[in-house]
């Protein structure tokens, strides 16, 4: 358990999210021009356009779908900025629970599949995080064991090791504290680890 | 395994694709036929609600305004030919209310000369005279003792009644006016003060209104006496001439109180 602390200490995150005091600053300055005029909110959606396409994407299958719920996204964000309050965290926390919410409803209504997109380079920071050997077969249970996680776990493993982000970033998504989000990822792992070594010895 | 596709290693999306299907201005133009239509917008609620709630009060004032003006026909009736004060046209009926209306306005008239006297500030030209006082004061008496005969009285309010269908004969003319412009000799014609009615008149008073004050004089029967006809001769074209406190037996000896008069002198 110390070593996984130690690693994840160590394991790159997404640097765009994190923001200084002065570019929080400067994003506000953004926000009252668009809550002002619509005009306005150009840069807020140049900025964060790449991101959020990026996010429905890892979370779909169909390519123009990602691009017609990302437009979604920002329309929704637009429609609903005077409704934006500023609560000292990034601007992005707020549309990627917007694109959350976007794509559950894609689901609900059939129109996308959920689907969970692995990278095989992630994939070995994992099984490394999971202190296994990393051979074909490990990897493969692995990505069976995914399949068998619930949604929320999936969630997690998703933004955490996927897509590289830090635990602020996550709880700021979901709309939980820091140490939850680590609390939560530390307890999907220590599962997946459990039914690792469950499948290992049924062999 | 959970209703989901799991993709190994998908091609990443290229940045520049992304750069390239990048547009604001759709975002903005489909916001643009989001934005809410104008009867949604606070603006035009506030002021339909305002409009509505001017609406509702005005038709209430409205409606309040012309139902009083239904529940008066008798006055409406009287006043059709005539410029008489309609207030004191509700005084005909000798009924509970009516005798109780009269009993304080002759303790009001006490009360006014009785402060005037007070004050030593006694003016003939501009106030009642002193017989007035003495009057004011016998009329409360005379009420008092008819709400002490109560047998009396419920005779005169069921005789006032009997009246009201002929209302218009009870009303007193000069000249057969009911007011308005008269000229000096239809105002003395020798018929006096009459009714169509049959009932004679056994008192009236005329007041002369003038910039200085006030004058009355009182007669006893329905005749303007000497004094009066002086007093009118005097009269400028274009003042009021007012007939009070007019009144009449009845059969059986009883005494009503009929309309007051108003005119205005042509010539």
């Amino acid at each position: 358990m110390q070593e996984i602390k130690t690693k994840q200490k160590t394991m790159p995150t997404n640097s765009i999210y994190h923001h200084t005091e002065d570019k929080l600053l400067k994003e506000l300055k953004w926000i009252q021009y668009a809550k002002e005029d619509p005009r306005g909110f150009e840069p807020l959606y140049n900025k964060y356009y790449e991101q959020i396409l990026r996010y429905i994407y890892q979370r779909i299958d169909d390519k123009e779908m990602a691009f017609d719920i990302t437009s979604q996204v920002f329309l929704k964000a637009l429609n609903n900025i005077h409704k934006y309050e500023y609560r000292g965290v990034p601007f992005a926390s707020w549309l990627y629970r917007i694109a959350k919410s976007e794509l559950y409803q894609s689901f609900r209504d059939s129109k996308a599949k959920r689907t969970v997109n692995i990278d095989t380079v992630h994939l070995a920071d994992m099984i490394d995080e999971m202190e296994e050997a990393g051979t074909d077969e490990d990897r493969k249970m692995l990505i069976h064991l995914i399949g068998e996680l619930n949604d929320d776990e999936v969630q997690l493993i998703e933004m955490r090791y996927f897509e590289k982000r830090s635990f602020r970033e996550i709880g700021e998504i979901l709309e939980i504290t820091e140490n939850n989000a680590k609390v939560k990822s530390h307890r999907v792992l220590k599962k997946m680890k459990k039914l690792f070594n469950q499948i290992e010895n049924e062999k | 395994m959970k209703n989901r596709k799991i993709n190994i290693d998908r091609p990443h999306l290229d940045s520049s694709e992304i750069m390239a299907r990048r547009n604001f201005s759709e975002v903005l133009g489909n916001h643009a036929v989001l934005t809410k239509p104008f009867y949604k917008q606070y603006w035009f609620m506030g002021t339909s609600g305002i409009a509505t709630v001017s609406l509702i009060i005005g038709g209430v004032v409205s409606f309040n305004a012309s139902d009083e003006q239904i529940r008066l026909p008798e006055t409406a009736a009287i006043n059709i030919q005539t410029d008489a004060p309609p207030l004191l046209a509700q005084l005909v009926n000798v009924e509970p209310e009516e005798t109780v209306s009269y009993l304080s306005i002759a303790n009001e008239e006490v009360t006014e000369i009785s402060n005037e006297t007070e004050n030593k500030s006694y003016d003939k030209k501009t106030t009642l005279s002193k017989k007035e006082v003495s009057n004011a004061k016998s009329k409360v008496k005379k009420e008092e003792v008819i709400q002490e005969t109560s047998p009396k009285f419920a005779v005169e309010t069921s005789l006032t009644e009997s009246y009201d269908a002929n209302e218009m004969e009870l009303a007193p003319r000069i000249h057969n006016k009911l007011g308005g412009k008269i000229t000096r000799s239809e105002l003395l014609d020798n018929k006096g003060i009459t009714t169509v009615a049959d009932i004679s008149i056994i008192h009236f008073e005329m007041h002369l209104i003038d910039g200085l004050g006030g004058e009355v004089f009182e007669a006893e029967n329905n005749q303007l006496n000497d004094e009066m006809k002086k007093a009118i001769a005097k009269v400028e074209e274009g003042e009021t001439i007012y007939f009070q406190n007019i009144k009449a037996r009845i059969k059986d000896g009883l005494e009503i109180r009929l309309n007051p008069l108003r005119y205005v002198l042509a010539n």
